[in-house]
């Protein structure tokens, strides 16, 4: 992975002593909370409803052992002992005190983390699939194309004051695992006819108040173009997006008033100004950046392991069901991609303990070359793990609460903070989840309901996804009380499109038992046992499953 | 009937802070001022704007008297006034905000 030269370590130190001394001018008196809110906001730090909230940003989801393990001893030192992955692969704490926020940054910038860039209308975390640099389907590895784009963003003084906040996506595989289409700018490594690498820029996407899909607005942008290419979409967007009002100022706004094409145009006019400038990258640039993310020495393994057939043919069902849920193939002969769930029955949603934390490091030292991937549905990856050792990695991960066999399925629930944490939410959604996964763990286990994304927003910002699960679930507020609207047959897969609202809001109490309505209409209604949720709703349309929530006696 | 208090969050750790008759700061809503009017919490919202070395953004809170408890009008503000209800209780913690320690 990517390690921090000097240049790179005195910007996050410097970081962290600047806040430190802000911090203690907030508590002195000598800034009002006022001057102080837009410093604590650019170090990631929010006031929610209890208690402040630490963004930690986690570059594209990868983390070392080392990391995790800080992560950990932050996590069990400075709050209390959870924490929680978010849908753009970050981490948040919970209840960090003000006074420890610069200890916290320091002990970050000492294994070259920090919370630069996680709140504020800036370039965020850029996101990246998690199977990025093992996945089969791969064109090439995105992530030292991550890396050039985060050195670029990080303190662009240019785009430190953009009209909205904005995020990237960035995908090397066929299949779309990072949801390109609902980000700021999506892009999709590719190769041109020639066989050139380059990329696909789609602009303009993105979920919350106005969900729209990103159009692409340049096939192929060269390899060398990259970040001048990102350059131009950014200047072009920080010249003519409103300022005016926040709900018209994201980029998507302006694609879609501006049209595609006409966009599309402008971005050319200023890349064409600027692309053989000092942002046009060189070969060597490229390389090196590569260099970071050379595939570990893998030993050379026979594919068909004979330990892991004879483990899946013996009677521990346990762990052939986990094996096809959660394994996932390797390109690499004898390895396989893992999938750590952090959804089961005893945590919410993409919550973690510090325990956790430091046994998924000890975990990834032993089993996955000491790396581990956060991932956009809030669960964990080891990437590189030799077949032969699944079992003894199953039964470990078991113990510590991370092979929930659910990976993609029913429970494996995006789900936001909500209500129970989350200053701006109108209603609570870990506790829908906690219910839906009490209902559907017996259900899941009777049927195979196969494929079935169910993510829940507590409020329209959307950062549980709700209008790309097949199952969509979105928290309003009606004069102080929780309601919820369901949205059906929504992705963010290679095929994405966005949820439809099914019909009239249902109250807290009422929701889950309408989604357990919805599932069921499902399994009465598919084709085959093989078809999935989201192929049964787009086939039949959303009227059984609207008779099935709100006229259940008719159905 | 709506009353009014007064809230805001503790600049020291962003906990729920209320306005208590003494002009003191509580993280119980139990103990808070509670007025009749809108118009009776104003001076001590504009008071409270003042106290910036110990809260942040304060503002007024609707809430009513229910069996002689103060009870917020809003989800919000009860899960405020009770703490989350998620992930605490499961590891130990106790739920209400002043007494987010470890039990047991
Ligand atoms: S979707 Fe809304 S409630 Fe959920 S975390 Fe985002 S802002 Fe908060």
């Amino acid at each position: 992975m990517y390690q921090y030269d000097a240049f790179d370590q005195r910007l996050v130190e410097e970081r962290a002593a600047q806040f430190r001394d802000q911090v203690v001018r907030r508590i002195d008196g000598r800034l009002t909370e006022d001057e102080f809110k837009p410093l604590r906001l650019q170090n990631g730090l929010y006031m929610q409803l209890h208690a402040y909230m630490l963004r930690i940003a986690i570059p594209y989801g990868l983390l070392s052992s080392t990391q995790m393990r800080a992560l950990a001893e932050i996590t069990r030192e400075y709050d209390k002992g959870y924490a929680h992955w978010t849908t753009r692969q970050n981490l948040q704490l919970n209840w960090p005190r003000l006074e420890d926020v610069p200890k916290i940054l320091e002990a970050l910038a000492k294994v070259q983390m920090h919370a630069i860039q996680t709140s504020g209308n800036c370039i965020r975390n850029i996101t990246s699939d998690p199977y990025a640099g093992v996945a089969a389907d791969e064109v090439a590895d995105p992530r030292p194309y991550c890396e050039l784009l985060r050195q670029w963003s990080t303190f662009h003084p240019e785009f430190a004051f953009l009209p909205r906040k904005f995020k990237f996506a960035v995908t090397g595989g066929a299949e779309d695992r990072a949801a390109i289409a609902v980000h700021d700018i999506g892009i999709r490594v590719v190769r041109n006819d020639a066989g050139e690498l380059g990329f696909s820029f789609l602009v303009g996407g993105g979920q919350g108040r106005t969900p729209l899909i990103a159009p692409v607005i340049r096939e192929f942008v060269p390899e060398l173009d990259l970040v001048s290419y990102a350059e131009a979409v950014l200047r072009t967007y920080n010249r003519l997006g409103r300022r005016d009002n926040k709900y018209k100022a994201r980029i998507k706004i302006l694609v879609k008033q501006e049209g595609p094409e006409a966009f599309a145009r402008q971005v050319d006019e200023e890349h064409a100004r600027i692309k053989d400038g000092p942002l046009k990258l060189t070969r060597e640039d490229v390389d090196a950046f590569r260099r970071f993310f050379r595939p570990p020495i893998y030993e050379v393994l026979p594919d068909d392991e004979p330990a892991l057939a004879g483990a899946l043919l013996g009677k521990q069902r346990g762990f052939s069901r986990w094996f096809a849920q959660n394994v996932v193939e390797h390109r690499q002969p004898g390895y396989a991609i893992v999938n750590l769930s952090c959804k089961s029955k005893d945590l919410p949603p993409g919550d973690v303990t510090a325990d956790q934390m430091d046994a998924v490091a000890d975990l990834a030292d032993r089993y996955s070359f000491g790396g581990v991937v956060v991932t956009h549905r809030q669960n964990l990856v080891f990437t590189d793990v030799r077949k032969r050792d699944l079992p003894a990695l199953y039964a470990e991960l078991l113990e510590h609460g991370f092979a929930t066999p659910n990976f993609g399925k029913l429970t494996d629930i995006i789900c936001c903070p909500g209500l129970d944490y989350c200053a701006l939410a109108n209603a609570r959604s870990i506790s829908v989840a906690a219910e839906l996964t009490a209902r559907f763990d017996e259900l899941s286990q009777v049927y195979d309901v196969g494929d079935l994304h169910l993510n829940i927003s507590g409020c329209i910002n959307a950062c549980g996804h709700h209008h790309v699960g097949h199952i969509g679930i979105l928290g309003i507020d009606k004069n102080g009380v929780e309601h919820y609207q369901l949205m059906l047959g929504g992705s963010s897969g290679t095929d994405a499109s966005l949820g439809r609202v099914l019909g009239r809001a249902l109250t807290h109490d009422e929701v889950a038992p309408a989604v357990e309505r919805v599932v069921l209409a499902y399994l009465s209604l598919r084709a085959t046992d093989e078809e999935p949720f989201l192929e049964t709703y787009r086939r039949l349309g959303p009227m059984p499953f609207k008779e099935a929530v709100y006229e259940p006696h008719h159905a | 009937m709506t009353l009014w208090t007064v809230t805001a969050n503790h600049l020291s750790d962003g906990s729920v802070a209320y306005l208590r008759a003494d002009r003191a700061w509580t993280q119980d809503l139990q103990h808070a001022w509670v007025g009749a009017t809108e118009a009776d919490a104003a001076p001590l919202l504009a008071w409270a704007r003042g106290q910036e070395h110990l809260i942040c953004d304060p503002y007024l809170l609707e809430v009513s008297r229910d069996a002689g408890r103060v009870v917020p009008l809003s989800a919000r503000e009860r899960i405020r006034a009770e703490g989350p209800e998620a992930t605490l209780a499961r590891l130990g913690y106790e739920r209400r905000p002043e007494l987010q320690r470890k039990v047991g």
